[in-house]
């Protein structure tokens, strides 16, 4: 197999899926991060999002916290130790799969 | 975007960029950013002392301005959580120093309180009097709650300053204590004077965090409506 495909082809596809890596860029710049936020600057629609996040969740890759705030109820999303060296092994293995191939 | 959109979805990585940095711009009101509560605090304290410096001011002043920092506290706390994170609340990542920081700050806070404290008693003790035993209660308790406020509120290192130096000012105003020809007189001035420098560098601090905030939420907005 070519080297630049068998690089691509090995990139974590959890991920990889573009509503999940920006779920996790977005996390991976604070401490945590309320779903409110998270699906404004997302754009993503309420559903679509809790599906990702449950995805990034049994994967260990995210920590979900629900809480009451007053009478509201508040979910709070946090990206593991483990989400985050995810996070960064994905984007070196994207840089050097995008560098094998140019 | 929608779901059928989201499928098609590839953010470049100029979008990813951009992302990250909105996050990080709105993260920062949680705590390094405080904006109009900025302006607040710096003016809160500029007013206290002209106004004790210039006017004669009655027990109803003393109070008021006394119980002010308070209402400045609680007022950049609403602001924070109400205006500033407006769309969910974002938590500022946690450097690696900060807590030790912020434990050492509020353990010399907690040893100069102590201190305090045992020279407002040691006062007491030498000439008692029924006047003084109610100010020097109400001195000791706003110094020993100057720690709490440290720790809870007391986030960013302008707030830091200024808000000590507010909770300082308001312990003395309240306990009706008088400052001249005390030992402590000099060391209280040298901090009031620190503060009121700090307090110049303040307000314009916060208009600037403001005018960022102004932005970053018509950014926001912006994004919203593509979405």
């Amino acid at each position: 197999m070519r080297a630049d495909l068998e690089g691509l082809l090995t990139l974590d596809r959890l991920v990889h899926e573009p509503a999940r890596l920006v779920i996790l860029t977005v996390l991976a710049e604070a401490e945590s991060v309320e779903f409110q936020f998270l699906a404004r600057i997302s754009g993503l629609s309420k559903g679509n999002l809790s599906s990702h996040i449950s995805k990034l969740e049994q994967a260990g890759y995210t920590e979900v916290n629900k809480s009451f705030r007053g009478k509201m109820p508040s979910t709070s999303l946090k990206i593991t130790p483990f989400g985050r060296r995810a996070l960064k092994k994905y984007r070196q293995d994207l840089k050097r799969a995008l560098r094998q191939k140019s | 975007m929608s779901d059928a959109v989201s499928n098609h979805f590839e953010p470049s990585p100029k979008e990813l960029k951009e992302l990250k940095n909105l996050t990080r711009q709105y993260g920062r009101f949680s705590k390094d950013a405080v904006g109009l509560g900025h302006v607040l605090g710096g003016g809160l304290l500029f007013l206290s002392v002209y106004l004790v410096h210039h006017i004669q001011i009655g027990m109803f002043g003393r109070l008021l301005l006394g119980a002010a920092p308070f209402g400045w506290i609680f007022g950049k706390e609403w602001l924070r959580k109400h205006y500033y994170q407006f769309s969910g609340r974002v938590n500022q990542r946690r450097r690696v120093w900060e807590t030790p920081i912020q434990a050492l700050l509020t353990g010399v806070m907690a040893l100069i309180s102590l201190a305090a404290t045992g020279f407002a008693v040691y006062s007491l003790l030498k000439g008692f009097s029924w006047g003084l035993l109610l100010g020097s209660l109400v001195y000791v308790a706003l110094l020993l709650a100057i720690p709490f406020i440290v720790w809870r509120y007391l986030r960013a290192p302008y707030e830091f300053i200024v808000g000590v130096a507010l909770f300082l000012f308001s312990a003395i105003l309240l306990s009706g204590s008088p400052l001249a020809g005390t030992p402590r007189a000099l060391l209280v001035r040298s901090f009031m004077a620190l503060a009121q420098v700090v307090a110049l560098v303040m307000v314009p601090v916060g208009f600037v965090e403001h005018i960022e905030f102004l932005k970053l939420r018509r950014k926001m907005r912006v994004l919203k409506e593509v979405a």
